[in-house]
């Protein structure tokens, strides 16, 4: 493993109301945020979203059409993308085909001068660093697909950068794999203390490994937070759908002398709203998470939401619901403890939720 | 020739898929015996030519009654054949680097640039493989009598130049279509400059491109006739040479030059072939 004195501190990174047009498309609209030395923050978004261009502009492979970044305070829109001493790992791992892995490794080294002694050995601890000593001399073409990815982040780091920038670096790998470098990636991260500015559209993946989240739509801002925030307390419609999987309800919150209520008309119920906080009354919207609604069996509720099984769905550690209520399709999701295969379809249930579980989504009306 | 830089993945028994008759083994000997019957066609002039070449008589004898390598030494002792032959490789080396630069940086520019027209300046750039060498020949000529190119050294470069170039265009173009430019934009990141990325990265991946497009330029330069014939005037060429020679007097050392050069030809096809292959073994 590397050494500490070896450890690199991460540079600050700042996008300041960014904007870039490609002709009359809008594709980074006024964006702003900033990352922390030595954090993990990731853009997320479905794509044409803006986040890859975001990060192409970041590396100097873009001009903005206005707006700036700061590296450390500095602004280096103006700096190519050669002298910026951005490490980058691309989705296709963009390796040398006619290098072997040690002088692919080499190659920003030996652009930077550095002595040929010296070299020998940061390729021997980037290599370490990725688990991949004794492949020196294959050429990438004889290597996995997670291989080469280790060989891509090997040669992005290899020169300690403050800055390292991934564009959905593990697109190309299947599901177990990937997991195994997210976790790998987080853990490189952790020992080199890298920035790290992160694209992906999976968002299992931004909440794995983020420190903060950076949701675009349409080349705008839509959210930004660390994973809890975002999941829990998303601030509109769209980071409620996107992340993760939600039921989103039209409400209308009133004031009834003392108290305020908010009437779900599409589950034909009205709730007491908590007392000890305040609601703005109007309209809104209202999101619950599938695995925080339950069903119980019809014959033991008098009273609730009333709705039929319309699909069963059994995913191993969860069996999910669909469940028809008022012809509006409801999501609910049962962990494994809690459900012992004792509904069917077509059973009349009642659905339950905690009124807490209640997500408030404002400003937006249909 | 053009071929073999474009569609440099087809292999024979590919033919099998497209044609179900070609399975099993009866389809395994039908295809040999037609295969072998194509390749026998087109030797046929190496067959007879050879033999000549090697014949005793003095006049073009096939089969020879008997053999004798003195046309051969009749043409390297000849100071016409060997200053024709001479004269021939200069212009070749010439035309090679033309073409290849002017092919290459061509073929930059219509892979790379965003431009309105890029269809016609394309037919344009490949425009002499098109039109008939004959007409090309008299507009040279015309053309070249006004500059005092004609029986001029860098008369025959820029005629046959304007011949060579397409082949140079069309095969780096092809290598370009292949390239991932992702690679230059890694190389920046790392910390290369346009000028490093390109010497380090993107020559060294197009090069087989570049290199079988400058063998064809030679071999296209080194086989003209017909613009030679034009504007060489007093000083031959080998295939003026060779026509002058024809149509003179006959003799067996036509038949050895020819052989020669059939000879050169097949030698800058297999090293052209070894270069791609190698280069296809090691990058996949």
């Amino acid at each position: 493993m590397r050494s500490e004195e070896n450890t690199i501190s991460g540079a600050q990174i700042e996008v300041r109301s960014l904007t870039k047009h490609f002709g009359p498309v809008k594709a980074v609209d006024a964006l702003s945020f900033t990352a922390q030395p030595g954090s993990f923050v990731t853009l997320l978004g479905p794509s044409g979203s803006g986040k890859t261009t975001t990060l192409n502009i970041i590396a100097g492979f873009e001009s903005p059409t206005s707006g700036e970044v700061l590296l450390d305070s500095k602004p280096i829109t103006l700096i190519p993308t050669y002298k910026r001493n951005i490490g980058m790992v691309f989705q296709n791992y963009a390796l040398f085909p006619h290098m072997t892995v040690s002088q692919n490794v080499a190659y920003p080294l030996q652009m930077r001068s550095v002595q040929k002694s010296l070299i020998h050995e940061r390729i021997r601890d980037a290599l370490q660093m990725v688990q991949l000593e004794g492949f020196e001399k294959r050429y990438p073409r004889q290597l996995s697909g997670g291989q080469q990815q280790r060989v891509a982040i090997a040669r992005a780091l290899v020169f300690n950068p403050p800055l390292l920038l991934m564009d959905e670096p593990l697109g190309a790998l299947d599901k177990k794999l990937r997991e195994q470098m997210q976790i790998e990636i987080k853990h490189i991260q952790n020992q080199t203390g890298v920035t790290v500015v992160y694209v992906t559209h999976d968002q299992e993946e931004a909440l794995v490994m983020s420190d903060k989240i950076i949701i675009l739509n349409h080349g705008r801002l839509q959210q930004i937070g660390n994973p809890r925030e975002i999941y829990d307390q998303p601030q509109n419609r769209f980071v409620a759908d996107f992340i993760g999987e939600t039921n989103l309800f039209e409400a209308k919150i009133r004031h009834e002398n003392s108290r305020s209520v908010v009437a779900l008309h599409e589950l034909g119920a009205t709730l007491d709203l908590p007392v000890n906080r305040s609601f703005a009354a109007g309209k809104c919207h209202v999101s619950i998470r599938p695995e925080m609604l339950w069903l119980e069996n019809k014959a033991h509720k008098r009273s609730g939401i009333e709705g039929r099984i319309e699909e069963l769905i059994y995913i191993g550690e969860s069996t999910k619901y669909i469940v028809n209520v008022r012809n509006k399709h409801v999501v609910i999701r049962h962990p494994k403890r809690v459900d012992r295969g004792l509904f069917k379809k077509g059973d009349q249930v009642v659905l339950w939720f905690n009124i807490a579980d209640m997500v408030f989504i404002d400003g937006e009306t249909p | 020739m053009l071929v073999l830089g474009i569609h440099n993945n087809t292999r024979i028994f590919d033919l099998a898929i497209y044609m179900p008759i070609l399975h099993g083994k009866l389809g395994k000997i039908l295809l040999w015996s037609i295969v072998v019957l194509i390749l026998f066609f087109l030797a046929i002039p190496l067959f007879v030519v050879f033999p000549i070449s090697l014949s005793a008589s003095s006049y073009l004898e096939f089969p020879p009654k008997s053999l004798s390598s003195q046309w051969y030494a009749n043409y390297f002792s000849s100071h016409a054949w060997i200053s024709a032959t001479i004269l021939s490789f200069k212009v070749a080396l010439m035309v090679m680097a033309v073409a290849s630069i002017i092919g290459t940086t061509a073929a930059f520019g219509l892979n790379r640039g965003r431009f309105r027209w890029k269809g016609g300046v394309f037919v344009l750039i490949l425009s002499p493989m098109i039109i008939p060498t004959i007409v090309i020949s008299v507009g040279i000529y015309s053309f070249f009598a006004k500059l005092g190119l004609i029986e001029n050294y860098w008369g025959l470069v820029l005629g046959h130049s304007i011949l060579a170039t397409p082949f140079v265009f069309i095969n780096v173009f092809a290598a370009l279509q292949g390239f991932d430019r992702t690679l230059e934009k890694a190389s920046a990141s790392l910390g290369a400059n346009p000028i490093r990325t390109f010497y380090y990265i993107t020559f060294p991946l197009i090069r087989p491109g570049v290199f079988v497009g400058a063998l064809f330029a030679f071999l296209v330069s080194f086989d003209e006739l017909v613009i030679s014939m034009w504007i060489s005037g007093s000083r031959h060429t080998l295939p003026v040479q060779m026509w002058m020679d024809v149509r003179l007097e006959i003799n067996p050392t036509l038949a050895a030059v020819s052989s020669l050069l059939i000879g050169l030809s097949i030698l800058t096809f297999f090293s052209a072939e070894a270069v791609r292959r190698r280069t296809e073994r090691k990058y996949g």
